[in-house]
């Protein structure tokens, strides 16, 4: 494996900003991501077209809780409620930004938001997403946005939900692919930029592999001043990586999205149900 | 005609040679009170007597040293009565502004205070413990899952509704809504109005269904979250009950003898378990007030001040029941005190800051409080008395028992009190209480009276020598020799005027034998001799004598007229005591006495001027009456007399120179002179008889120090009152002139005696035919009478007589 193309140099980290609390979790992790990286950070806020169109109708009403009686929409009062949501984004990135001493700059579009994102991340070499949007569901269902992305963003995407943030240790799962190579490659960098210890999942259905993995994995990684632990996963399910992940006290999750045998829905099962930020590669 | 009395009786020694010892350091030491039977009988049923109101007065002037005496017999009874209970407050949990009281056996107090401090630190570990294990986390979370899934499928299942019709629900800054949707995109308003219009009716009415039941499931959200909530506490209830209820049990059947320890442990395990959070808490997430982290008070460890037991009477190291003395018995310091503190500009106050008071430390007990301290403290004799009625301690603040103060406050479980309360006073305070105070009486039913004199007999003088060597011992003094102890007795006798009486002023016996003992080391001496005696009674009264010697000096020098010898009509030596508190001393004056034709008016010059008090014009007036009923009855007492002490300026009361004031009245009339090398005291009463004095000591010293220093002529002498004799214990250089036939004492009985003896001629006595011997001063007084009377009926005879002419 040649190591300078498996670099995965992370420059200018894309995050999508909505307002709602996993957005605001995403934004911590990726302004930390950035200060440990030394790179940018641009903030993105969509205005949803659909949400502009839709408070054109004659019949539109919004429902907020704690009030339980709707309110009739019209445009231009969206319109401004979406300016507010833009300025406090625009204020949450410029603070945490400042905070960190990162680099960072703030735009807002008009459009469809998953077009939108998915175009704004080929500027960028990481999209950071708050998990969902949702606020009155409680447990945490992947976003259309956030869906849309697994499938189909050209860039590795950060995926963090409310109440969490980066934490050490990092876990990769390898599998020998070249998506899992790159995940390793990020999850070496990290690791380093945030000063601990690695654990390395390596993924085989029989040990005879697991073991050629792990030295293909050690002689790669070798040089490097890490402190590399590895696992051995027969099968990569949610409930299997659920476990693995408590018991490492796993603070990161890296995830070559071409793993062989992971599907989208297997990856999107995966997304859901653990609780810590999971950073998607794709190769 | 009466003889002097013999040096003998003028001073009662003490003969040395009836005491066996040599010195007071062979005497035992003596353990009871002596001289103080009465005092001592009302003591022990005073502290035996257990009904209600029983509590102790004791009179007796400071001098006494009562306190110390009591003092000391109510600790040696106290010791062989049972300790009393420990008391502690705890918090009520249920209206912590009653704190409960719990009563405890003696030394529990802190014990039990332990067990708690012990639980809640075990606690502080075990919880956090508790509410992080596998099973409790699992539990919980089944729990939140269950909230989650219910809200998820809710909101979920209405999406799916939507979504069959062609409907999304869309999260927008201004809540949820729904909207048609064509390919993942909302229709804009002009592709809407395009549709049909029974298709846009559809939508209308179904986003209006769909939005109907989006807003009920709005609306169970709260009820559900507080299902949740309620269903967590009750898992956290359910642990913790479990986890401190094994902690606990150990202690319920380590007090399971003591009911109302167990009832607080129960109350204390319900708080801790509705309270679990707070041992969960790291002491920096404990509230703050406006971003103003609370003061110490009630952060931190102090949280868990509300498990603390505020033991506020421990008698762990006590043996038998407490004697407590209150030297500063203000209400507070006798009832209690409820302490605040401050936090943020407000007072606030717990059951920990219950301060005891003397009555707590004494409950079960023995009080002491000096009666004048008590009652000069403002609300102290009236806080005292109430709780004393109500035979408990109900602690009440000042401020808020006279509404001044407006602060969080407690009402503290009053607690039952039985103590002896025991008053130090005077004699005075304690007729003024009986007299004034209606419930004095009711509440302190047992005086003690202690007798301020003991009678001078063999078996006392040895007592006396005990106590002597005792108080050496306590004071740290050097042992008196027996000729010592002696002279203490004699002057015990001479304090208290009384040749029979010894004086029970231990205070000033005590200052006289730290005195001698000064001068024995002064004179190098190892044991006190009787003349460091001497001299620790002569200092005494040296530092103490500068107004009698002033005195002395004025007559000395003419200032003060007193004739020493020679005769002289109606003009006679009184003398009066001048008391300094300390020290008293006797001063002769001048008595004169005029008469002439009157009304029958015998005039006290004193009382004219109000220099006189009411008992001398009593005398004055008892002696006017004497002369009218012996002399002369059948005729109108027909004189105008007046009497006065010459050059006395600072007013005379009492009746001692009644006699005196007779005598020159009766030399007066009878125009017979008096010897003024005698001099006269005592009092005399309508029939003649002549009464007992106080003083008598000091007024024969008085004016034997005046004849003394004009020298000694053998004539001079004093008249005293027979019954006064008893009293003498007259100074050495008087009682050695009167041996030598150079000062005499008279002990008179009535005014016949004295009138012989300061004349010279026989008072007589009326005969058969009812006159008086011829020449007698009885017979020249009435003649005198009797012609002054005549002179006045004739005047007024011819009065009428003129009248008559006109």
């Amino acid at each position: 494996m040649n190591k300078q193309e498996s670099k995965a140099a992370i420059r200018r980290i894309l995050v999508a900003l909505d307002a709602s609390s996993h957005s605001l979790a995403a934004l911590e992790a990726a302004a930390e991501l950035a200060a440990r990286m030394e790179a940018e950070l641009l903030g993105l806020f969509v205005e949803d077209i659909n949400i502009l169109q839709l408070a054109e109708l004659p019949f539109a009403q919004g429902v907020s809780y704690p009030f339980t009686v709707g309110q009739q929409l019209d445009k231009s009062k969206m319109e401004r409620a979406l300016k507010v949501k833009a300025e406090q984004a625009r204020r949450a990135l410029a603070t945490t930004a400042k905070q960190l001493h990162v680099r960072w700059s703030f735009r807002t579009v008009r459009g469809y938001i998953t077009s939108e994102v998915l175009e704004a991340a080929l500027e960028a070499d990481l999209l950071t997403l708050g998990k969902s949007s949702r606020q009155l569901a409680r447990r945490v269902e992947l976003g259309s946005t956030a869906r849309e992305a697994i499938a189909r963003a050209p860039r590795p995407v950060l995926l963090v939900q409310h109440g969490v943030s980066i934490k050490q240790p990092v876990l990769v799962v390898y599998d020998g692919s070249e998506s899992a190579k790159q995940a390793l490659a990020t999850g070496a960098d990290m690791a380093q930029a945030y000063g601990d210890g690695l654990v390395v999942l390596i993924l085989a259905e029989i040990s005879d592999v697991a073991q050629r993995l792990e030295n293909e994995v050690t002689a790669w990684l070798q040089g490097r001043k890490l402190q590399v632990g590895y696992r051995w996963l027969d099968k990569l399910d949610a409930q299997s990586l659920i476990q693995t992940i408590q018991t490492e006290r796993g603070g990161i999750l890296i995830l070559g999205s071409e793993s062989s045998d992971l599907s989208l829905e297997t990856i999107q099962e995966i997304l859901e149900k653990i609780n810590c930020p999971v950073l998607l590669i794709r190769h | 005609m009466i003889k002097p009395l013999n040096p003998k009786d003028l001073y009662r020694s003490c003969d040395p040679n009836q005491f066996t010892f040599e010195t007071t350091a062979d005497l035992e030491d003596l353990t009871e009170i002596i001289g103080q039977a009465r005092a001592v009988e009302a003591i022990h049923f005073g502290t035996g007597i257990q009904q209600e109101g029983y509590n102790l007065f004791v009179i007796g002037s400071p001098e006494t040293a009562k306190q110390a005496v009591i003092r000391q017999f109510l600790k040696r009874k106290a010791v062989t009565e049972p300790t009393p209970s420990d008391w502690c407050y705890v918090n009520n949990f249920s209206q912590p502004h009653k704190p409960h009281a719990l009563r405890l056996p003696p030394g529990q107090g802190i014990i039990l205070r332990r067990d708690v401090e012990q639980l809640i630190e075990e606690l502080r570990t075990t919880i956090p413990a508790v509410f992080e294990s596998e099973n409790y986390r699992t539990r919980r979370q089944v729990i939140e899952e269950e909230f989650k899934e219910r809200q998820d499928k809710a909101f979920k299942e209405l999406e799916q509704q939507a979504k069959e019709r062609g409907i999304a629900l869309l999260q927008t800054p201004l809540g949820l809504a729904f909207a048609p949707m064509r390919r993942d995109r909302v229709l804009n308003p002009e592709e809407f109005q395009r549709l049909p219009e029974s298709e846009r009716k559809r939508i209308e009415s179904e986003v209006a269904a769909l939005q109907e039941q989006l807003q009920d499931i709005i609306r169970k959200i709260p009820q559900w979250e507080r299902e949740i909530r309620e269903k967590i506490k009750a898992l956290n209830h359910e642990v913790v009950m479990f986890a401190v209820g094994h902690l606990i049990d150990e202690l319920r059947k380590k007090y399971t003898v003591l009911p109302e320890v167990v009832s607080y442990l129960n109350a204390l395990q319900q708080d801790i378990s509705n309270n679990a959070e707070d041992f969960l808490r790291r002491p920096e997430e404990m509230p703050a007030f406006i971003n103003i982290p609370e003061s110490r008070f009630l952060t931190g460890a102090s949280a868990f001040r509300r498990y603390q037991v505020n033991v506020i009477v421990d008698h762990s190291t006590a043996q038998g029941a407490p004697v407590v003395y209150e030297d500063y018995p203000t209400y507070q310091n006798l009832i209690g005190r409820i302490e605040h503190i401050s936090q943020l500009g407000t007072l606030v106050t717990d059951f920990n800051l219950i301060k005891p008071g003397a009555l707590h430390r004494a409950n079960g007990g023995y009080l002491m409080l000096d009666a004048h301290k008590v009652l000069t403290q403002p609300f102290a004799w009236e806080g005292l008395k109430r709780v004393l009625r109500a035979r408990k301690i109900h602690m009440t603040s000042l401020g808020q028992m006279l509404d001044l103060i407006s602060t969080v406050s407690l009402e503290p479980e009053p607690i039952p009190l039985n103590v002896k309360v025991v008053l130090l006073g005077d004699q005075l305070l304690y007729y003024l209480l009986c007299q004034f105070d209606p419930e004095f009486n009711e509440l302190f039913k047992v005086v003690v009276d202690f007798e301020e004199r003991m009678d001078r007999t063999l078996e006392n003088n040895l007592l006396y020598a005990r106590l002597i060597g005792t108080l050496t011992r306590k004071e740290g003094l050097r042992p008196l020799e027996r000729s010592a102890v002696a002279r203490v007795i004699e002057h015990s006798a001479r304090i208290v005027g009384d040749a029979e009486k010894l004086s029970t002023h231990i205070r000033r016996i005590t200052d006289l034998l730290r005195e001698a003992n000064y001068w024995a080391g002064e004179a190098g001496h190892k044991i006190v001799n009787a003349f460091d005696v001497q001299r620790a009674i002569d200092a005494q009264i040296r530092r103490v004598d500068r107004i009698r010697e002033r005195i002395q000096e004025e007559i000395q020098r003419g200032t003060i007229l007193i004739d020493t010898d020679g005769e002289k009509i109606g003009q006679i030596n009184g003398l009066s005591v001048i008391d300094l508190g300390q020290f008293a001393f006797g001063r002769p004056s001048r008595i004169t006495a005029r008469v002439r034709l009157g009304k029958g008016e015998v005039i006290d010059i004193e009382r004219e001027v109000e220099l006189g008090g009411p008992i001398h014009s009593k005398g004055v007036l008892i002696l006017s009456s004497f002369l009218s009923t012996r002399y002369a009855i059948d005729k109108p007492l027909s004189l105008f007399a007046s009497l006065v002490f010459e050059q006395s300026y600072n007013g005379v009361e009492g009746d001692s120179a009644s006699s005196a004031e007779l005598y020159a009245l009766l030399s007066a009339l009878a125009e017979v002179p008096i010897r003024q090398s005698l001099a006269v005291t005592g009092s005399v009463n309508q029939h003649g008889q002549v009464q007992a004095i106080g003083g008598v000591n000091e007024k024969i010293e008085g004016f034997f120090d005046i004849c003394k220093a004009r020298g000694l002529t053998g004539k001079q002498g004093v008249l005293i009152p027979a019954s006064n004799v008893k009293h003498l214990m007259l100074r050495r250089d008087v009682v050695e002139a009167a041996a030598a036939g150079k000062f005499h004492i008279y002990p008179v009985e009535t005014v016949d005696e004295g009138i012989e003896i300061l004349t010279g001629i026989p008072a007589g006595e009326r005969d058969e035919t009812g006159n008086f011997p011829e020449g007698s001063i009885n017979q020249r007084v009435e003649a005198r009478l009797i012609a002054l009377a005549e002179k006045r009926m004739a005047l007024a005879a011819s009065a009428k007589g003129e009248n008559a002419h006109e």
